[in-house]
C-alpha cells in the first residue's frame, strides 16, 4: 500500500463515506433533496412491506377461520359433557352481515368457542366488538330485538377473523334437536374454500400491476436534485477524483437515500399499520397484529433497496460525462432505438398467446408463472416503450401558441425525467385497465338485472315451517313505512311414486292466489280452484289421475293429491326470487288444507329504496320468533360480492400509484421551477402574463401523461383481450373503466399543476432577477 | 500640480508659517518629490502678491521663516473655484485630484462633490471619444481606445476614492 | 425635442432593515441614452426595477407618458412591459429550450403576432445585429457576446419606446461588450427608443448622453462644467 494512497476496500470505504458525508452536508438544498429521496424510497419500502405482510395476514385469518367456524351435523353423535346444540342464526343489517350462533350446553363441560372464556348461559349475549359498537349508534339499535338485550361480554380476538367482525353467540334454552343441531367442539380443521382459480390468477396480476409502478417510483426518486449531485461531484473531480471514484461516491450518496428511505418506510409502515383495523373493504377487515412483515421477504426489501438505488443512480450516470471543469452530457447517440423496447411487449404477448391459446387457464404452476410474467413483459414493456413514443411524437411536433411551443420544446430536451416519472402510470394505467376488463366480463357472468321493480328491493320471507301464521305476518309488514306485501305463497313438494323406480320424482308446487300466481306464469284466466303446470326445462306434467303424495313419502302420513283433468299447462315467467319457476302452481281451492302443513310460507315484500330501514323492522318482525329464515333481500341488481370488493381495491391502488408517479411529477416540476427562477422573473419583467407560464407548465405535465395514459389504454386493452381470450370470455370492452381510468390521469396533471402554480406565481416576482 | 492652490487650502484650514507649510504638503502630497524651499517662498510671494494671502505675523527672530501667513477672502475663493473646476481628463492627474479631496476634507467642503464633478466631466470627455470612435476608421477607434482604457482606470479610481471618503476624512483631519 | 418620457420623483424602497432607494429622482427623455451609475449595493437595481414597473416602490411618484405607473394594476404595468419596454439583463435571460429564433420572437407572439411574420422580423433584427448564424441554435450553444445580442434583439423586436438595460455587458470581455453596446445604442437610436443603462463599467456608461449617480439610494445629478 503506498503511503497516502489506499487502495482496495480501504479506498472503497473512502469514497463511499466522502458520498454519505456530501450528501448529508449539502446544506438546506441537501437536506430537502436527501429528505425527498427518503421520502419517496420510504413510500415505496412502506408498500413493499404491506405486501411482505400478506403471507401472514392470510395465515392468521384462515386459522381463526377456521377456530370460529362451527362443524358440520355430525351423524351418530351422542349427547356428553362437552356437546352443545348450535342454532345458526345469522343475519343482515343493511349491507352488513352478523353471524350469530344460538348455543346450549348439553352437559356440565361444554365445549367453549374461540374467543369467549365459557359458554354463555340461557339470555347471555356475547358480541363482538364491531357489533357492540354497532348496537351503540341509534340505527343500530333497531337490531336489539333480534339478539334479545344487551350485551353482556365481549368476544375477544381469537374468536374473530377481523376487527370489523360482526359477530354474536346467544345462551338459550329454547333448543332442541329439532331445531338445532350437536357440536362436541367449536372450530374446523379443514381449511375453508379455497380461492377461484381465477381469482389467484388476478390477485397475481394484481400485485404485479401495483409494485412495478412503485418499483420504478423508487427508480426515480433516487434521481431526485441529479443535477446538483452532479455539479458537487464535478467539483471533486477538481480534487482529483477519478472516474470510478467518482461512481463509488454517488453510490455512497444514493445509499444515504436508501437507508434513510428504509428507516421512512419502516416509520411510514408502523405509522399506517395502526389504521389498518379501521380499513374495511368488502366486508375484509385486519388485526393490527396480523400485520407483520415476512422475515424473508423483509430481509429481500432491505437488501434490495439499497442495491436498487445505486444501480439507478448509476445508470442515470451513464451518459454523463462527469469532468473538472463541470458536468457534460453525452452527445444524443442518435435517436432512441426501437427495436429491444418492442423485444419486452412482444416477448410478453408471445407468452400470453401461448396460454391463451386454448382458452383454458387452468390454474396449473407453470400457467401462472407464464401468465404473470407475460403480463409483466407487457407492462413493462408499454413503460420502456413510452419514452420512445413520447420522443418521437414531440419531435414531430411544430409550432402551436407560446405556452404549447415552450412546453413542447421542454419536452424535447429534458422530456427523459417526465417520460420516467410516467412510465409508472403506464404500467399502473395498463394494468388496471387489463385487469378491470377481465373483471367487468367475469362480472358480466354475475351481476345480473334482477328483475325487482326499479327504486324498489325484494326481501323474502320464509318460514321453517308451516307453522306460522302468514296472514298476521302480512298485517303487521303492511302496516312498516315503506313496505308492502307483493306476493304470498305456500310453497309445498309433491311426490310421484313410480313403480319399478328407485327414487319418487319430486314437482314442487307453489299455493296461492290467482294475482300471486301470475307473478310466476302466464295464468290468464285464472280462476280459484284452477290448477296449472310449468317447466321451462320442457319436463312432462304428470299425467291426468296421477296420485302424488304432499310431503317426502317416507315422513308423511301420506297426504294425497289427485292430478285433476283440467291441469293446464302454462308459460313460466321470470320471477325475481323463484327464477323461472318449474312446478305445480295451485289456487287454493285445488288443494285440501291440510296439504300445507307439509310446506311453508314464502312472503314477498316490496321495499322502497327511499325506506332502508324498512327491511331492519320486517328482520325485527320476523326472525327473533325462530319460525322465519334470516330474511334475505334482492336489489335491483345482484353481483359477485368478491370481484365488487377486488375492483374498488385495484381502483384505488391505481389511485395510490398515480398519486405516487403525481407526486415525483410535481417534485420534478418544483426542482425545475426553483433551477429557473431568474429566467421565470426575467420572463415576467418582459410582462410574460402568468396565464402563458402557467398553461406551459401545465402542457409540460399533461403531455408526457397523456401518452402514458394513451400507450397504457391501448396496451391495457390487448392484455385484457388475451385475458379474456384465456378464460374463454367474449372480448369486451369496458368503457366505463377507461373513462376512470382516464379521469384520475387527468386529476393527477390537474393537481401537480395546482400545486405548482403558486410557486410559478412567487417564483414570478422581480427578485428572481437578483439571485447569482 | 497646483502648489499655490494647494498652500492656499493648506492655510485656509488653519495659518501656518513657511516651514510648517513645507511639511504638511511633503507629509501629504509630496511624498516622492519633496519641495525646495526656493519652491515654497517663491509660490508664497507670488500668492501675497495677487492678495490671495496674508502676513499674521512675524515672530522674533530672523530669516523670512519667521513669518506666519494666513488666507484671505479671495484666497478662499480662489480655492473654492479651483475645487470646483474638474480638471482636464489627462493622464497621471492623481496628484491634483488627491490634493483637491484632502483639501476639500480639510477645509470642511463636501470631497464627494469635488469627486463627482471631476467623473462628470471625464465621463462627458470619455463620451466625446466613445463618440469619435464609432464615427471613426480604425485608427481613430485605436487611438480613442487608448485614451478610454486610461480614463476608465483614472474613474475607478475616482469610485474607489468616493467609497473611502470616510476612512480618508478620519486621517487627515486630527 | 426634451419632452420627458418617464419622470420619477422621491422613490423610496425599503427591504428589510436596508433602505435600497432613499429619495431618488429621476428623468428619462424621449429617445436618448440614460447612464445609471454608482457602487455596488448602491441602489441602481431596485431604480431600474421600480422605474420600469418591476418593483412598486414604497412611496414616491413614477409618470410615465403623463400617467402615474405606482397606480397602475400588476396586469396594466404588464401590459405596458410587454408592449412598451423592453429589457436585457446580464446574463440567463433567454429560454434554453427555445432556439435563439424563436427567442427573439417571444415578445411579438406573446403581443398576438402570429408565428410565421413573429419570426421573420426576429430573424431581421437578428442579422441587424449581425447573429444570423447563430439563429437556429439554442442559447447554451451560443457565446456570451452573441447571447447577449440575441438578448438585444429580443428586447428591440417589439420596437419599445423604452428600453431598459442592467448590466448588459457584465458578463463579457471588453471587446464583446463594446460591440454590444454599439449595436445596442445604435439600433435604440434608429427606433428613437430611449434607453436606461444601469454599469458600473465608464466605457459602457460613455455610449449614454447622460449619466446619473446612485448612492445609497440617492440620486446625485451632476452636471459636468462642460466648457
Ligand atoms: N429583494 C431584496 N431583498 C432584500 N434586499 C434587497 C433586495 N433587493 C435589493 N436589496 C438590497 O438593496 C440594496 C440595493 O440593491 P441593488 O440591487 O439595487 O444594488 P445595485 O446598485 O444594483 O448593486 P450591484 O451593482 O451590485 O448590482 C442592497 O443593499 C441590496 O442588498
Ligand atoms: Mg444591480
Amino acid at each position: 500500500m503506498t503511503r497516502g494512497n489506499p487502495t482496495g476496500m480501504r479506498r472503497w470505504a473512502i469514497d463511499f463515506a466522502t458520498g454519505l458525508r456530501l450528501a448529508s452536508a449539502g446544506g438546506a438544498g441537501g437536506l430537502v433533496r436527501t429528505t425527498l429521496t427518503a421520502v419517496a424510497v420510504g413510500l415505496a419500502v412502506g408498500l413493499l412491506l404491506v405486501a411482505a405482510s400478506l403471507p401472514h395476514i392470510f395465515v392468521e385469518r384462515e386459522a381463526r377461520a377456521q377456530a370460529v367456524d362451527v362443524p358440520f351435523p355430525t351423524e351418530g353423535l351422542e349427547a356428553g359433557p362437552h356437546t352443545v346444540l348450535v342454532q345458526q342464526r345469522d343475519t343482515r343489517f343493511g349491507e352488513i352481515t352478523i353471524i350469530g350462533h344460538l348455543v346450549k350446553a348439553e352437559g356440565d363441560t361444554p365445549a367453549v368457542p374461540a374467543g369467549l372464556e365459557r359458554l354463555p348461559g340461557p339470555g347471555e349475549l356475547m358480541v363482538s366488538p364491531a357489533l357492540a359498537e354497532l348496537l351503540e349508534t341509534s340505527e343500530g339499535s333497531l337490531l336489539a330485538p333480534r339478539l334479545d338485550g344487551e350485551p353482556d361480554g365481549l368476544i375477544s380476538q381469537d374468536g374473530l377473523v377481523g376487527p370489523g367482525d360482526y359477530r354474536y353467540y346467544l345462551g338459550s334454552d329454547a333448543l332442541d334437536l329439532e331445531n338445532s343441531h350437536r357440536v362436541a367442539q367449536f372450530g374446523v380443521e379443514e381449511p375453508g374454500e379455497p380461492f377461484p382459480m381465477m381469482l389467484v390468477l388476478l390477485a397475481l396480476i394484481s400485485f404485479t400491476v401495483l409494485l412495478l409502478p412503485v418499483a420504478m417510483f423508487m427508480g426515480v426518486a433516487a434521481r431526485f436534485g441529479g443535477d446538483s449531485r452532479d455539479r458537487r461531484l464535478a467539483a471533486l473531480r477538481l480534487l482529483g477524483t477519478d472516474r470510478a471514484m467518482t461512481r463509488r461516491v454517488a453510490a455512497g450518496e444514493a445509499l444515504l437515500g436508501a437507508f434513510a428511505g428504509l428507516v421512512a418506510g419502516t416509520v411510514f409502515f408502523l405509522i399506517g399499520r395502526r389504521f389498518v383495523e379501521g380499513i374495511v373493504l368488502w366486508d375484509v377487515s385486519v388485526f393490527v397484529s396480523d400485520v407483520v412483515p415476512d422475515p424473508v421477504l423483509t430481509l429481500l426489501i432491505v437488501v434490495a433497496v439499497p442495491v436498487i438505488t445505486v444501480g439507478v443512480s448509476w445508470l442515470a450516470m451513464r451518459r454523463l460525462i462527469i469532468e473538472p471543469l463541470g458536468v457534460f452530457r453525452q452527445a444524443a447517440v442518435g435517436r432512441r432505438r426501437l427495436w429491444w423496447r418492442l423485444l419486452l411487449p412482444v416477448a410478453g404477448l408471445a407468452s400470453l398467446v401461448l396460454f391463451a391459446r386454448d382458452g383454458a387457464f387452468t390454474g396449473g404452476n407453470l400457467e401462472q408463472v407464464g401468465v404473470a410474467a407475460g403480463v409483466m413483459l407487457v407492462l413493462i414493456g408499454a413503460a420502456t416503450l413510452l419514452p420512445w413514443v413520447l420522443d418521437a411524437v414531440v419531435h414531430r411536433i411544430e409550432g402551436g401558441p407560446v405556452p404549447w411551443q415552450l412546453a413542447i420544446r421542454r419536452l424535447q430536451l429534458g422530456g427523459d425525467a417526465a417520460a420516467r416519472a410516467v412510465s409508472g402510470i403506464a404500467v399502473a394505467a395498463a394494468g388496471a385497465v387489463a385487469l378491470q376488463m377481465l373483471f367487468f366480463g367475469v362480472q358480466g357472468q354475475y351481476v345480473t338485472d334482477t328483475g325487482v321493480t326499479d327504486g324498489h328491493s325484494e326481501a323474502v320471507l320464509q318460514s321453517y315451517t308451516a307453522d306460522v301464521d302468514p296472514d298476521a305476518v302480512v298485517r303487521a309488514v303492511d302496516e312498516i313505512d315503506g313496505a308492502e306485501t307483493s306476493h304470498r305463497f305456500w310453497s309445498l313438494v309433491a311426490y310421484w311414486d313410480i313403480e319399478g323406480e328407485e327414487w319418487p320424482t319430486a314437482f314442487p308446487a307453489m299455493v296461492g292466489e290467482c294475482a300471486d300466481l301470475a307473478a310466476l306464469a302466464d295464468v290468464t284466466g285464472c280462476a280459484d280452484g284452477d290448477a296449472f303446470f310449468t317447466d321451462p326445462g320442457g319436463y312432462p306434467a304428470p299425467p291426468e289421475s296421477t296420485t302424488l303424495t304432499w310431503g317426502d313419502p317416507a315422513l308423511s302420513e301420506g297426504l294425497e293429491w289427485t292430478v285433476p283433468a283440467d291441469l293446464r299447462q302454462v308459460e313460466a315467467r321470470y320471477d325475481p326470487i323463484n327464477g323461472q319457476f318449474g312446478g305445480l302452481l295451485l289456487t287454493p281451492g285445488a288443494v285440501e288444507p291440510e296439504a300445507l302443513a307439509t310446506g311453508y310460507a314464502q312472503l314477498q315484500v316490496l321495499v322502497s329504496d327511499d325506506r332502508p330501514l324498512a327491511i331492519e323492522h320486517i328482520r325485527n318482525l320476523v326472525e327473533p320468533t325462530g319460525s322465519w329464515q334470516p330474511v334475505t333481500v334482492i336489489g335491483n341488481e345482484v353481483s359477485e360480492p368478491k370481484f365488487d370488493g377486488i375492483r374498488r381495491g385495484l381502483l384505488i391502488g391505481v389511485t395510490g400509484v398515480m398519486t405516487l408517479v403525481g407526486f415525483s411529477l410535481l417534485i420534478g416540476m418544483l426542482e425545475q421551477l426553483q433551477e429557473r427562477r431568474r429566467l421565470l422573473s426575467v420572463l415576467s419583467a418582459f410582462g410574460t402574463r402568468r396565464r402563458v407560464l402557467g398553461w406551459s407548465v401545465l402542457w409540460q405535465v399533461a403531455l408526457p401523461v397523456a401518452f402514458g395514459l394513451v400507450l397504457s389504454l391501448a396496451t391495457g386493452t390487448v392484455v385484457g383481450g388475451a385475458l379474456l381470450t384465456m378464460v374463454d370470455l367474449p372480448f369486451a370492452v369496458d368503457w366505463w373503466n377507461l373513462a376512470m381510468v382516464a379521469g384520475i390521469g387527468a386529476g393527477v396533471v390537474l393537481l401537480v399543476t395546482v400545486i405548482s402554480l403558486p410557486v410559478l406565481w412567487r417564483l414570478m416576482r422581480a427578485d428572481g432577477i437578483r439571485t447569482e | 500640480m497646483a502648489i499655490g492652490q494647494t498652500f492656499l487650502g493648506l492655510l485656509e484650514a488653519k495659518p501656518r508659517h513657511g516651514y510648517d507649510l513645507k511639511r504638511a504638503y511633503d507629509e501629504r502630497f509630496g511624498a516622492d518629490r519633496p519641495l525646495h524651499y526656493g519652491q515654497v517662498y517663491a509660490t508664497l510671494s507670488r500668492l501675497l502678491k495677487n492678495g490671495l494671502v496674508e502676513v499674521d505675523g512675524v515672530e522674533p527672530g530672523e530669516g523670512p521663516e519667521r513669518k506666519r501667513y494666513a488666507i484671505t477672502e479671495a484666497g478662499i475663493t480662489d480655492v473654492a473655484g479651483w475645487l470646483a473646476t474638474p480638471e482636464k481628463p489627462e493622464p497621471y492627474l492623481q496628484n491634483t485630484l488627491y490634493a483637491k479631496v484632502v483639501l476639500a476634507l480639510l477645509t470642511g467642503r463636501s470631497a464627494a462633490e469635488v469627486l463627482d464633478t471631476q467623473r462628470a466631466e471625464h465621463l462627458r470627455f470619455m463620451r466625446d471619444l466613445t463618440h469619435r470612435k464609432t464615427h471613426g476608421d480604425l485608427a481613430d477607434q485605436l487611438i480613442c481606445d487608448f485614451a478610454l482604457f486610461h480614463l476608465e482606470a483614472d474613474l475607478r479610481w475616482l469610485e474607489l476614492t468616493a467609497a473611502r471618503l470616510d476612512q480618508l476624512r478620519a486621517e487627515v483631519t486630527p | 425635442m426634451t419632452t420627458p418620457l418617464l419622470t420619477a420623483t422621491a422613490l423610496h424602497k425599503r427591504y428589510g432593515e436596508t433602505d435600497a432607494l432613499a429619495g431618488a429622482d429621476l428623468t428619462v427623455t424621449a429617445g436618448e441614452v440614460l447612464a445609471i451609475m454608482g457602487p455596488s449595493g448602491s441602489g441602481k437595481s431596485t431604480l431600474l426595477h421600480c422605474i420600469a414597473g418591476i418593483v412598486t416602490p414604497d412611496s414616491g411618484r413614477i409618470e410615465y407618458d403623463g400617467v402615474d405607473m405606482t397606480a397602475m394594476s400588476d396586469s396594466r404595468r404588464s401590459a405596458l412591459r410587454r408592449t412598451e419596454f423592453g429589457f436585457v439583463f446580464q446574463f440567463g435571460q433567454l429560454v434554453p429550450e427555445l432556439t435563439c429564433l424563436e427567442n427573439v420572437a417571444l415578445p411579438l407572439r406573446m403581443n398576438g403576432v402570429a408565428r410565421k411574420a413573429a419570426e421573420q422580423r426576429a430573424a431581421d433584427w437578428l442579422a441587424k445585429l449581425e447573429v444570423s448564424d447563430v439563429a437556429r441554435k439554442r442559447p447554451g450553444q451560443v457565446s456570451g457576446g452573441q447571447g447577449q445580442r440575441v438578448a438585444v434583439a429580443r428586447a428591440l423586436v417589439a420596437e419599445p419606446r423604452l428600453l431598459f438595460a442592467d448590466e448588459p455587458t457584465g458578463a463579457l470581455d471588453s471587446l464583446n461588450g463594446e460591440a454590444v453596446m454599439r449595436h445596442l445604442t445604435s439600433a435604440a437610436a434608429e427606433l428613437g427608443t430611449a434607453v436606461v443603462l444601469v454599469t458600473h463599467e465608464a466605457r459602457v456608461a460613455a455610449y449614454s448622453h447622460r449619466e446619473i449617480v446612485v448612492r445609497d439610494g440617492r440620486t446625485r445629478t451632476v452636471v459636468a462644467a462642460a466648457s
